[in-house]
């Protein structure tokens, strides 16, 4: 028996010219010319027929059974639908890694929660007047050095400040004149007014600092949520 | 089976409709890679690999045959694991003998055709794992799996000139190891 391949020449048939005969792979014209070479080159003829048991009985090697179900079990990584929960509510802790590994989420609803308590303390103190900026105690009675219009100085005579000329004449001690208001002593407590007032927020800044840091991390927090619950 | 509406439950993540798909091809996958790695537990480890691969990547897959897709992950878990077994391995053709049997039936077998239908499907699988991996896959495919050779090609990424030549090479090598084993052909193909 002759050997068969590629390098036989034109007139055998080629390795892979008997593999896609068999197959019924070959053009038109390619299966005319093997099928009028096989009725004259034997070898040729008995190739394919040796080739075509090979394929016939790797067709009939037995299908085996699977041995079991291959069946994927439902994996964690796909999403259960999570239970409604306000966004500044952390995620209930499922286990050692949600101690140690604190998830984004809970990250930022904490600090959303944490800026909120701030402003609120901030806000209550700062209306309460409990913080602020030490202040001195306005007192009334006391005259500005200078005033334009002053108590005792009712409008009269054209004044020149610039001149420094007394308005009036200075009070002597003996003779106190009743024409100013009553200096008060420093001490009175009616003579304190309060310097804070509930329009009036003296830390104004940090408050909105803080509200938008509140803001910030809430509007984060809903993004999270949804990137979340939707990849 | 409607394939594309289990596609499309499977990709957004619904495992029950995946599994549909699993049930559907895991024989051929678990056929091929025992065919591939002639060992029946890594067969069956491929096997599971490939459909959870498959579902971890099936937002890649666009369009096209899932099938060939399949074999695609399932052929390169099987060159993983022969690259790594540095052995050739010795397969556990008993184990692999037992469990399958050869589908030509007579009505009437005898113990002795049993046991030359047997020693057949051993001497099938060791000439198959004597192939170039390369030949091997194209021959289970094709041959054993009845692949076309353009689902073949998908199957191998590549293109379905090489698949035909590769083709051929395995099949002159089956046929130059049987040729020494005719007396295991069975009678109808011997005289054919
Ligand atoms: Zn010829």
């Amino acid at each position: 028996m002759r050997l068969f391949g590629e390098g036989f020449g034109d007139r055998h048939c080629s390795l892979e010219t008997v593999s896609s005969f068999l197959d019924g792979a070959l053009r038109e014209r390619e299966m005319q010319r093997v099928e009028s070479h096989l009725a004259s080159c034997t070898d040729c003829a008995q190739h394919i027929e040796e080739m075509r048991s090979v394929v016939g009985v790797l067709r009939m090697m037995p299908t085996v059974p699977a041995p079991r179900s291959f069946a994927i079990p439902a994996p964690a990584r796909v999403f259960v639908a999570e239970p409604a929960r306000p966004w500044w509510q952390p995620a209930p802790i499922a286990g050692l890694r949600a101690l140690t590994m604190p998830s984004p989420m809970t990250s930022v609803r904490a600090m959303a929660a944490a800026a909120a308590l701030a402003l609120a303390v901030v806000f209550a103190g700062d209306v309460s007047g409990i913080i602020g900026t030490p202040e001195a105690p306005v007192q009334v009675g006391i005259q500005d050095p200078n005033p334009l219009v002053g108590p005792g100085n009712p409008p009269g005579p054209e004044q020149n400040p610039i001149l420094g000329e007394p308005p009036v004449p200075a009070p002597d001690a003996g003779n106190a004149p009743v024409v100013d208001a009553p200096v008060a002593e420093p001490t009175a407590p009616e003579a304190t007014l309060p310097v804070h007032s509930w329009y009036r927020l003296e830390l104004w800044p940090l408050e909105l600092g803080l509200l938008a840091l509140t803001a910030a991390m809430a509007a984060f927090s809903i993004i999270l949520r949804r990137r979340t619950s939707s990849s | 089976m409607d394939e594309q509406a289990l596609l499309q439950a499977s990709k957004s993540g619904d495992a029950g409709a995946f599994n549909r798909l699993v049930e559907h091809y895991q024989t051929s996958i678990y056929n091929v890679s025992l065919r591939m790695v002639g060992d029946a537990a890594v067969a069956e480890d491929i096997t599971q690999e490939t459909f959870v691969s498959a579902f971890r990547a099936l937002h890649t897959f666009s369009a096209g045959n899932f099938r060939a897709w399949l074999f695609r992950i399932a052929t390169n878990a099987c060159r993983d694991h022969l690259r790594s077994a540095q052995v050739r391995r010795n397969t556990s053709l008993d184990a692999l003998v037992e469990s399958s049997s050869f589908s030509f039936t007579s009505e009437q077998e005898t113990p002795e055709e049993y046991a030359v239908r047997r020693e057949l499907s051993s001497f099938i699988q060791q000439s198959l794992s004597t192939l170039p991996t390369d030949q091997r896959m194209v021959l289970i495919l094709v041959d054993i799996q009845a692949l076309s050779y353009e689902e073949a090609a998908r199957a191998l990424k590549t293109p379905v000139g090489t698949v035909k030549s590769r083709l051929s090479r395995a099949r002159e090598a089956m046929r130059a190891a049987l040729s020494t084993q005719r007396e295991l052909l069975p009678a109808q193909i011997r005289s054919g």
